[in-house]
């Protein structure tokens, strides 16, 4: 490739930044779930008067995981030259995520920082476990359906693999049980019979003499939402079959569609619950992963010495 | 009169003539490795210097510039034994005599010995005969790791030299490869990349200390200062710019050499790869829960090393050029992350009442963190994760992301406070992070592409790195079927346009500013840990039971 052709393709790439994928699309989107949802307008990601630091977490904060949406292989969207794979993009996508975990540490909760790491287990295997068939990890590898040709274990890993996609967007989202207390979660948990830690909540923090200096981060509000419609759209891209056509895009809204009403539904019905629990589970699931990698892998292996 | 600012310029800048002394090797090695990149260079009967060796050399003295010209400009000292040390690894990867690449090992262990160490007392009471054994064992390895990995090492390539492969060049060198070589030369390699003989920072404390804490807590209540400190530091400072973590990396050399002598079986690859992907695992787990700011930073460090250990394993081109370009990574957060805590100490000596983590103007520290695309942490585990995927290692790329996003949030759980005397060296080690994140494509295509093609003879084909120039970098496998894609030039300039585009819609809309009200203190390391234990299961399972759980309810209330 030479540098023309990057101009080129940065050229072609203005279409997925302010139209679709990114931009006006995700914006609308994001507009409609808050109005949906009744919640007040997205302007609470206020830019803030603090110094560079506080600035740059409030801007970053956007540009990456608008970043990371548009460049989502979507049906219908202008084709790039080169794309991303599922690891970059997640790792665009995840950044609004760590900064809300360092606010939510500065505010002494370490609910976010737990549902992310219950989370992270069960989105890696997921994904090897599309990559696996696909033999690749990019994005639009793993949206491919595997065609008849392949073992059938391939196409029983892919939708595996697609299903736990779903399923670890709970507490990547942190929803239900795994939502911290910014999101009015029960105190069920914290009462006086966990373990004798008392009710956490109402506990004072321990003094510290060494006054905290850092400025507080900013609500990293919009690209949380950035960051959740950019997960849905992952999560519901195996099920489109990797159509680039009207028809695979409206596959894909639709899975979109009734992935994100049943985290709705998750959300309702498990707000409050225990989240340990829910942990346990999310480790059983890993658990079922692994082996369906590692069973998979064998067979790979004996097809290749047969 | 207008070449006052011109001579002003030099004055200023003459201070930094370390640096600029050090960056001349540098430059050499750079211009060794473009002279060698199609044939390697030998140089009489024992000298040969190829691609792997010129990629060293490179980042030994590439690695030693940088951190001289992290350091503020202050006058050079201890120079002796950062030269010898220089000089011994500069001909440990030079020569083809296998015993003389360990006598150098040797001596670099020597001279990285930590005196310091062997003062130290035993955090609780030594009550039998096998505890004071154990504990006396333990402190010599914790103040001479490199001295148990140098002995591995004698013995593995002792037994290379004893079965007629005095020179790795000879053509029947790769015969006496056995799995007894191998095996203590991973083991040295391990030792060394490892953080397991790093001592915790109640471990450094020394008799004078514990007699001087003894001392303070015999003092009244009011006497008693709001901030325990121990009468003498934690530490003797080193010297400044010296670092001996600056060298670990040269640990991978002599395993890497070994693909000179021929491929790998299966086993010694599945042991290394295994190896690396455990210890990178272990140090990332412990980094997130360690409360210590100093061993926190070792054990990021230590992630890339084995990662590169990892790498090594795969047996395949991409593997090995993700091994190379994670030695890189460690050299950046070796520089980036060096002696924060002796900062913080000299910031408590001066005023234990003041703000003693001031922070830097911009978080710098995210930049030396794989929480960012783009940075030379996040490249390095990404070329592991595509070369895992290439040669059919699926975990072990699961693994390296795992790690990846766990070193991400490490720097979340109060891993940005740096201190203002670490500005200057994050600026240069995130900088540079930058540079090597960004130019991925460009450092693999110069730098690691002869590397890889000069050790062909004992690689497989099952993966290898693919460069698109201009725009970036991807792993295939052995059907050539693209298995990782990082553009990361493209994205860079993508990312670029978008901020400004957010930077000028923010400043049109005159957005409010953002709530101020002052965040509480920092939650207490230990509760924030107790509460992950319990609530990620997984994360519990690898960290133990929490010791603070023994108490029963009711217990000193």
């Amino acid at each position: 490739m030479t540098a023309s052709e990057l101009l080129a393709m940065l050229g072609r790439a203005w279409s997925r930044l302010l139209l679709y994928p990114g931009g006006l699309a995700a914006f609308a989107a994001i507009w409609l779930t808050l109005l949906l949802s009744q919640r007040r307008t997205i302007t609470k990601n206020h830019e803030p008067a603090a110094p560079d630091r506080a600035r740059f977490s409030a801007r970053s904060s956007i540009v990456l995981p608008w970043l990371g949406l548009a460049l989502l292989p979507l049906p219908l969207a202008v084709t790039l030259p080169r794309q991303a794979d599922i690891v970059v993009t997640l790792a665009l996508l995840e950044w609004p995520q760590i900064l809300a975990i360092r606010q939510a540490l500065q505010a002494g909760d370490t609910r976010r920082l737990a549902a992310a790491l219950n989370s992270y287990p069960a989105l890696i295997l997921a994904t090897l476990a599309l990559a696996q068939p696909a033999g690749s990890l990019e994005i639009a590898a793993i949206a491919r359906v595997p065609d008849e040709q392949v073992p059938k274990i391939a196409g029983v890993l892919h939708w595996l693999g697609a299903v736990a996609l779903a399923l670890a967007l709970a507490p990547a989202l942190g929803l239900g049980p795994f939502a911290d207390r910014g999101q009015g979660t029960g105190d069920r948990e914290r009462g006086t019979g966990d373990r004798g830690q008392g009710a956490g909540d109402n506990k004072a923090l321990p003094h510290t003499p060494i006054p905290n200096p850092q400025p507080p981060t900013p609500n990293p509000y919009l690209g949380l939402r950035l960051r959740a419609l950019g997960l849905i759209a992952l999560a519901a891209l195996p099920w489109a079959g990797g159509q680039d056509t009207g028809l695979g895009l409206l596959r894909m809204f639709a899975a979109a569609s009734i992935i994100a009403a049943l985290l709705w539904g998750y959300d309702r019905l498990a707000r409050g619950g225990l989240a340990r629990r829910w942990a346990r589970a999310y480790l059983v699931l890993d658990a079922a992963l692994l082996l369906a990698l590692l069973w998979a892998a064998y067979a790979a292996l004996q097809n290749r010495l047969a | 009169m207008s070449n006052r600012p011109t001579t002003q310029f030099f004055i200023d800048h003459a201070r930094h003539w370390p640096a600029l002394l050090a960056a001349v090797p540098a430059l050499g090695a750079l211009a060794l490795l473009w002279r060698v990149r199609d044939t390697p260079l030998a140089l009489g009967w024992s000298i040969r210097i190829d691609a792997l060796s010129s990629l060293f050399l490179l980042a030994l003295f590439g690695g030693c510039a940088l951190a001289l010209a992290a350091q503020p400009a202050q006058p050079l000292s201890g120079w002796l034994r950062p030269i010898v040390v220089s000089a011994a690894l500069a001909l440990a990867f030079s020569t083809t005599l296998t015993p003389a690449i360990a006598g150098a090992y040797v001596v670099l262990a020597l001279l990285t010995l930590n005196r310091h160490s062997l003062a130290m007392q035993p955090d609780r009471p030594l009550r039998t005969q096998l505890d004071r054994a154990v504990w006396g064992l333990r402190r010599i390895a914790l103040a001479a790791p490199g001295l148990l990995a140098a002995a591995c090492l004698l013995l593995g390539y002792g037994a290379l030299a004893l079965h007629g492969a005095a020179r790795y060049d000879d053509r029947a060198a790769g015969l006496a490869l056995d799995s007894f070589a191998f095996w203590f030369v991973l083991l040295a390699a391990v030792i060394a990349c490892s953080p397991i003989f790093q001592p915790t920072n109640d471990e450094r404390r020394t008799k004078n200390e514990r007699a001087g804490e003894r001392r303070d807590e015999r003092a009244t209540a009011e006497d008693r200062p709001l901030i325990h400190s121990p009468t003498r530091p934690f530490a003797p400072p080193q010297p400044s710019w010296f670092n001996s973590g600056l060298f670990r990396f040269a640990w991978l050399y002599p395993l890497a050499r070994l693909y000179s002598l021929g491929p790998w079986n299966a086993g010694w690859s599945f042991a290394t790869l295994l190896l690396g992907g455990g210890v990178a695992l272990w140090c990332a787990c412990s980094a997130l829960a360690h409360p210590d700011v100093t061993t926190r930073n070792a054990r990021a460090q230590s992630i890339y090393l084995a990662l590169a250990l990892a790498g090594l394993g795969l047996s395949t081109s991409a593997g090995v050029a993700a091994a190379c370009y994670g030695v890189l990574a460690y050299l950046v957060l070796a520089i980036g992350y060096k002696d924060w805590r002796v900062a913080n100490r000299d910031d408590l000596v001066d005023n234990p009442l003041s703000n003693p983590h001031p922070p830097t103007p911009i978080p710098l520290p995210w930049l030396l963190s794989s929480a960012i695309p783009l940075t030379a942490p996040f490249v390095a585990a990404w070329m592991l994760i595509g070369a895992g995927v290439a040669g059919g290692v699926a975990l072990l790329a699961g693994v390296a992301w795992l790690v990846a996003l766990l070193h991400g949030l490490m720097l979340a759980l109060r891993g940005d406070e740096a201190p203002a005397q670490a500005r200057r060296q994050l600026l240069v080690a995130g900088a540079t992070s930058l540079l090597l994140g960004v130019g991925a494509p460009l450092i693999v295509r110069a730098l690691i592409r002869p590397v890889v093609g000069q050790l062909q003879g004992g690689l497989t084909p099952y993966g290898d790195a693919n460069i698109w120039p201009w725009v970036g970098l991807a792993a295939s496998d052995s059907a050539h079927t693209q298995v990782t894609t990082l553009p990361s030039i493209a994205i860079a300039l993508l990312m670029l346009v978008l901020s400004a585009l957010v930077h000028v819609v923010a400043r049109l809309r005159r957005l409010r500013r953002a709530d101020e009200q002052g965040a509480p203190p920092d939650r207490a390391p230990a509760t924030t840990l107790s509460n992950l234990r319990d609530e990620v299961p997984w994360l519990g399972g690898l960290l133990g039971p929490d010791p603070g759980s023994q108490r029963q309810p009711g217990d000193g209330e």
